[in-house]
């Protein structure tokens, strides 16, 4: 959704911060005209967010800090993801099923946590599969972004229950306020998948 | 001859249906294959009965309103299932079933507006004001839907969408028994109404002289397509085209008489989605493409073909 541009400028900020999408590019030239400094950010993979923190600390007059913070995240970005041991296949929804590809920031999460999504050929960050071919690439996990401790409610449907993941209830649920996106606690994402996926 | 090579058609279909997809399964495993088993066989059986509803829906609507372009989610029923479902997501209800339940009583919801906007003048229900009354509750609907989605902060939500487009990714031999069970009744009113149907296209006056009781058949032919549409959006998400373009093929071969039109548009609907279906998951595999997006890339040339066919003879 395309932001209330009357509303942000009405408060008078220094900067705005938006995330690289059609509607906010319009939205940050507008507020350009009004004189408010914009900046877009491009937030989709671990590889961004240094750039991004270096841009902010330039922009906030605090480039030390963020030079310190874009360090740590260039290395998380630039390690090489361990071997993998176990397989994964993020489903974001069941029906139709929409599976996580390559493009995406959780495929690099999955990667670094030592997991290989069975979607990795897929070179979109998301895109639409058949059913049976989540049984047929039979995953060992199932991860799903979700707030709540229960598995999702297409476990408990019929045609799901060919995925041997799901009968055997090996669900991962994320929280999505730190898997959803990328950002700097990146690291502890990682760290917090590696150490559920050893259990 | 035309009756043998559709019924040809449709076993092929669903033979097709349950021998091709995305996984490699050996045809000598075939019959002991769990994908087969549990996927593929409840999915061509379910796409079968959701593109006959819908080819006998769309067949009766344009009889009823007298309009070529009528499609059964014309009437407002996509609209009403749509905001049905967003609410099953936004409201968090529980189970496995709440997405299709509620997208059915939306759908329901908006067929008893349409259907009381349909008697706005009266006693006799007017086919011109039933065809606006369900553009407008559909686009009513869906604006109340885009109005929770914008609002809502639940990234879901935007997934609604997704499933209203859906197709048959949901099929199990759950909502087959489901359809099994439910379709057969709208669809023995919409057959028994196949003459009054015939009589109707002579225009409403003279289909009464004739002896057709013209109110009683127009109430039970909208609210039994009606009926049919919205399981079959209930189980398988908005599926466009089969109701529009089957039974259009279906006159140009079978002529204007609804006791073989019906039948053919059953099963020229049944045999169009599960053949539909089946490029939907092979095509791209691994990826899938919406079924719908299928359904008009092979109904609209046939379409168009046999409208020239048809023009020059």
């Amino acid at each position: 959704m395309p932001p209330n541009v009357e509303a942000v400028a009405a408060r008078h900020p220094d900067l705005v911060v938006l995330y690289n999408t059609g509607p906010n590019v319009t939205a940050a030239k507008q507020l350009e005209r009004m004189g408010i400094r914009t900046v877009l950010l491009d937030l989709n993979r671990l590889e961004d967010l240094g750039p991004a923190a270096r841009t902010l600390g330039r922009l906030t007059g605090l480039e030390q800090r963020a030079e310190s913070l874009a360090t740590v995240m260039d290395s998380l970005a630039g390690r090489p993801p361990p071997t993998s041991r176990t397989s994964i296949a993020f489903v974001v929804w069941d029906n139709p099923p929409i599976i996580i590809g390559h493009g995406s920031y959780l495929d690099q999460l999955a990667a670094q946590a030592g997991a290989r999504n069975v979607f990795g050929d897929i070179s979109a960050p998301s895109a639409q599969v058949s059913l049976e071919t989540i049984v047929a690439r039979d995953p060992q996990w199932i991860a799903v972004l979700s707030d709540s401790a229960v598995p999702p409610a297409f476990a408990r449907r019929r045609e799901w229950r060919a995925v041997r993941a799901v009968r055997e209830g090996h669900f991962l649920l994320l929280p999505g306020s730190l898997f959803g996106r990328p950002g700097p606690r990146s690291g502890e994402a990682i760290t917090q998948l590696r150490a559920r996926l050893a259990r | 001859m035309r009756w043998t090579l559709l019924v040809i058609a449709a076993v092929l279909a669903l033979v097709l249906s349950v021998v091709l997809g995305p996984a490699a399964v050996p045809l000598g495993e075939l019959l002991r294959s769990d994908i087969v088993w549990n996927l593929r066989a409840p999915r061509a059986v379910l796409a079968f009965l959701v593109g006959g509803s819908l080819g006998v829906a769309g067949a009766g609507l344009q009889a009823l309103v007298r309009n070529p372009l009528a499609d059964p989610f014309l009437l407002g029923l996509s609209g009403g299932a749509g905001l049905g479902a967003v609410l099953a997501i936004a409201l968090h209800l529980p189970g496995p079933w709440a997405l299709p339940i509620a997208a059915f009583i939306g759908a329901l919801a908006a067929l008893g507006l349409v259907y009381r906007l349909g008697l706005i003048g009266g006693a006799s229900l007017d086919p011109r004001i039933l065809l606006l009354g369900g553009v407008a509750i559909g686009a009513f609907a869906a604006a109340i839907t885009t109005a929770i989605v914008s609002l809502a902060d639940a990234a879901e939500l935007r997934n609604a969408f997704l499933w209203l487009w859906g197709g048959l990714s949901g099929a199990s031999w759950d909502s087959v028994l489901l359809v099994a069970l439910y379709a057969p009744i709208p669809l023995v009113v919409l057959f028994a109404a196949s003459r009054p149907l015939d009589l109707l296209a002579l225009g409403e006056e003279s289909a009464s002289y004739l002896g057709a009781d013209v109110e009683a058949v127009k109430r039970r032919v909208y609210l039994a397509a009606s009926l049919l549409t919205a399981a079959a959006v209930a189980v398988s998400g908005v599926i466009g085209f089969v109701g529009l373009v089957v039974p259009h093929i279906a006159r140009l071969t079978w002529g204007h008489r609804h006791r073989s039109l019906l039948p053919a548009a059953f099963i020229g609907g049944g045999a169009l989605l599960a053949f539909a279906d089946t490029l939907a998951r092979t095509v791209v595999a691994p990826r899938e493409l919406p079924v719908g997006v299928v359904t008009a890339l092979i109904g609209v040339p046939v379409f168009a073909l046999l409208l020239r066919r048809w023009t020059i003879a």
